[in-house]
């Protein structure tokens, strides 16, 4: 199967399918189904494509998730105790203002997080949708697909 | 005509747009409970400074008394 970027959208491929005249009704059966079964091998592979993308950008995000809940562990246990105990605030201000940078570092990540969960979301959601859109866009890498 | 077209049946996707979606929840609750963490710490230093600056002024007005004392001493 080669790439050919006149070829008509993979989803119009099917389309056309089921528009052409045939000789006979058992070669359009066997046609259609053909045609679907080879777009949806292709949607197949873009959807296992996309399902490992997000299961690695899930366990990158577990990890900004895990840094934020140990930066505000230390923001209690080694500022906020020692001030409630009395402390002298300079003397903790520094480690503060180390956590705070880092705080407002991880605050970032989770926020990108957020937002790019959503855009992956609604690519797995539905795969077909997303293939559909992505040969829309890039009409060079439509399948030329040889029936 | 509209042509209805079977489709396509989607396998691992949609189970792992839950597991994303889950995870964005997560990361708003942590998120929100670290801004909460900043917030709280912020307002212990407000706390500790104004108790500094109460005994630091209390500090100076006895200081300052201390020297009025040592002008006051006649020679």
């Amino acid at each position: 199967m080669s790439t050919n970027a006149a070829s008509p959208t993979p989803h119009d491929l099917r389309l056309l399918a089921r528009e052409q005249q045939y000789g006979n009704s058992n070669l359009e059966v066997e046609t259609v189904k053909q045609i679907d079964a080879l777009v949806f091998e292709k949607v197949r592979t873009y959807e296992a494509a996309i399902v490992e993308a997000a299961e690695d950008f899930v366990a990158n995000a577990a990890d900004d998730m895990t840094a934020a809940k140990e930066i505000g562990f230390a923001l209690a246990e080694e500022v906020r105790q020692a001030l409630d105990s009395g402390a002298d605030p300079t003397a903790v201000a520094k480690r503060f203002e180390a956590l705070r940078r880092d705080a407002e570092t991880a605050l970032g990540a989770l926020e990108r997080a957020e937002r790019e969960s959503a855009w992956h979301a609604e690519k797995l959601q539905d795969p077909y949708a997303g293939y559909s859109m992505l040969m829309q866009r890039y009409p060079i890498l439509r399948p030329a697909l040889a029936v | 005509m509209e042509i209805q077209l079977p489709e396509y049946p989607a396998s691992a996707g949609p189970a792992a747009a839950k597991r994303v979606n889950t995870l964005r929840e997560r990361s708003a609750a942590a998120r929100a409970t670290l801004q909460r963490e900043l917030d709280r710490t912020v307002e212990a230093f407000d706390r500790a400074f104004e108790v500094t600056d109460r005994q630091r002024t209390v500090r100076d007005r006895i200081a300052d008394a201390a020297r009025a004392n040592t002008q006051r001493v006649p020679r």
